[in-house]
């Protein structure tokens, strides 16, 4: 699984506040908690093919 | 009103509305069809019911249940649904009816259209609901308008509240209580003993019931008494045929489903088109074992649209009467309160009469205190607090902001808000005082340069040149 990084920035600047998943089964990106990508407990389910799959298994990640 | 009068229902209300009901007998998609008929409806300026008889399933099959939404999108219908003769009433309507109440009354299943129908176990299949894919991004098809209802174990006190519920499969719900909700502490409650948590979420109403059960009260406090109150009438409760006495529901609801909560089984829920007007992301939610599913022989399933004024509004105007119950024991002269849709569920604008000095900087502490609430802002009588326009002119003439600012930082906040940094778990919170300087005494103008203004003479001299006037063609903006 590849991350995209941002680098932190800050106070003074605007940063982002949800991660996306790319979904394993048909590669399109949907947004997603944090909490939910990061504790790797439940399954996500990809909007758009209802795939199910655990977030370490995603295509790829990008965090805020 | 008591009990006496006829039960108000939604079907009933349904007739009653005119041609403010657009039924269509085109046959839409659940599948974002009906959302979009909404949109455009909504960029058009137009906010009828909009009633679809036979929406077409997934399946292309066409629904046995006939769907309803837009039902809470005017203001104008709403105050009506209210009997209030005027939308911008509605903030002091709310705050007194909701503290007067009227008590709920009991009927049994025999008295009870929603349960006219009864399936349980193997014969229910939430599917055949047609529940609404509405946006893009959505994960599946949603309960929207779900009154779910729960109990605090301890004092037996329910509560009702209107959460997003995924339909995930034949008897399965996901089921979203914010953090902090009285619903979520519920849950949590039971979960701490090791117990599933009942549940029973009840759909369609008259209106004037659906905006009543979203009384904010105390928590633990049934809102039967309140919703009673603000509907005017007593609001007929029946037993559920899983939980019994224990959790009631409006009898004249459209559809009830009931089921439990098991303890700690949380699954992905959402992404789903939220009030913000953004995307809510895949969160980790409960989910309901449905046991039982009841409803009317001709139900409607009531839809909100997903942060659209449909959606928005019911609330908002509920926010302005309890806005209003905090603020108006320590500012006297706050004469109105308005949660513009503009701002979703974010700000509130407080009017006020010639308020002395101090007064106005209290109420927006009071008000700012209002967890949805991140910024309040306080003009006088002659603005118009339901223009935003209007509002934004005080802003930029009466506001210097080093002055009639406050900003208060580590407060409690309303869910979804998109801009909360990643892990805040407070916000910073603005109040804005845009009214004008006092005048030194009673009866002297207020010490700044008065307003642009035409006499009422001239008004009606324009007026009466314009009167019959073909418009059509003028540039509009």
């Amino acid at each position: 699984m590849a991350e995209h990084m941002n680098t932190p920035l800050p106070h003074w600047e605007k940063s982002g506040n949800v991660m996306w998943v790319s979904c394993r089964s048909c590669r399109e990106w949907f947004p997603c908690a944090a909490e939910l990508v990061s504790q790797n407990k439940i399954e996500l389910v990809c909007p758009h093919c209802a795939a199910c799959f655990k977030p370490a298994d995603a295509a790829d990640t990008m965090n805020p | 009103m008591t009990c006496e009068n006829p039960p108000i229902e939604l079907s009933s209300y349904l007739l009653s509305l005119g041609r403010a009901v657009f039924q269509t007998a085109h046959s839409l998609s659940v599948v974002q069809e009906i959302t979009a008929l909404q949109h455009l409806l909504g960029r058009a300026g137009r906010y009828p019911v909009i009633h679809v008889p036979q929406p077409r399933l997934v399946d292309g099959r066409t629904s046995e249940i006939g769907l309803v939404t837009n039902l809470c999108a005017s203001r104008e219908l709403m105050a009506h649904a209210l009997s209030i003769s005027d939308h911008r009433e509605c903030a002091r309507t709310f705050a007194s009816r909701a503290s007067t109440g009227i008590a709920p009354v009991d009927v049994g299943r025999g008295q009870a259209p929603v349960q006219q129908l009864v399936a349980q176990g193997g014969d229910i299949d939430l599917r055949q609901l047609p529940a609404l894919r509405q946006h893009v991004f959505d994960v599946g098809h949603y309960v929207t308008a779900g009154h779910c209802s729960t109990i605090e174990p301890d004092s037996g006190a329910d509560n009702t509240s209107i959460q997003r519920c995924w339909v995930k499969g034949q008897r399965l719900l996901s089921f979203f209580p914010y953090s902090g909700s009285h619903n979520a502490r519920n849950v949590e409650k039971f979960w701490a003993r090791g117990e599933p948590c009942p549940v029973a979420i009840w759909i369609g109403h008259h209106p004037a019931v659906v905006i009543g059960s979203q009384a904010k009260l105390a928590y633990p406090e049934s809102h039967w008494s309140a919703a009673g109150g603000i509907a005017g009438q007593s609001i007929r409760m029946v037993p559920t045929i899983t939980h019994g006495d224990r959790l009631k529901v409006p009898a004249d609801a459209e559809i009830v489903i009931e089921g439990w909560i098991p303890p700690h089984r949380l699954e992905a829920d959402g992404p789903f088109a939220e009030y913000p007007g953004y995307v809510g992301v895949q969160i980790a939610t409960p989910v309901i074992e449905v046991t039982c599913l009841t409803r009317r022989r001709e139900a409607i399933l009531h839809d909100f649209g997903g942060g659209l004024e449909d959606h928005l509004i019911p609330e908002n105007m509920a926010m302005e009467g309890k806005v209003y119950t905090l603020v108006k024991p320590v500012a006297p002269t706050l004469i109105n309160v308005h949660v513009p849709f503009s701002g979703r569920r974010f700000h509130a604008y407080l009017q006020f009469r010639d308020p002395p000095r101090g007064e106005v900087r209290d109420a927006l502490m009071a008000a700012l205190a209002y967890r949805r609430l991140r910024t309040v802002v306080a003009v006088d009588e002659d603005i118009d607090i339901f223009d935003d326009r209007s509002v934004l002119w005080a802003m930029s003439t009466r506001v210097q902001w080093h002055r009639d600012t406050i900003e208060a930082d580590g407060l409690t906040h309303g869910n979804l808000d998109p801009s909360l940094p990643l892990g805040a778990t407070t916000v910073t919170k603005l109040g804005i005082d845009a009214t004008l300087p006092p005048a030194p005494a009673y009866g002297l103008p207020k010490p700044v340069a008065p307003r642009n203004a035409v006499s009422d003479s001239a008004l009606a001299a324009a007026a009466k040149a314009l009167k019959e006037v073909d418009m059509t063609g003028w540039p509009s903006t």
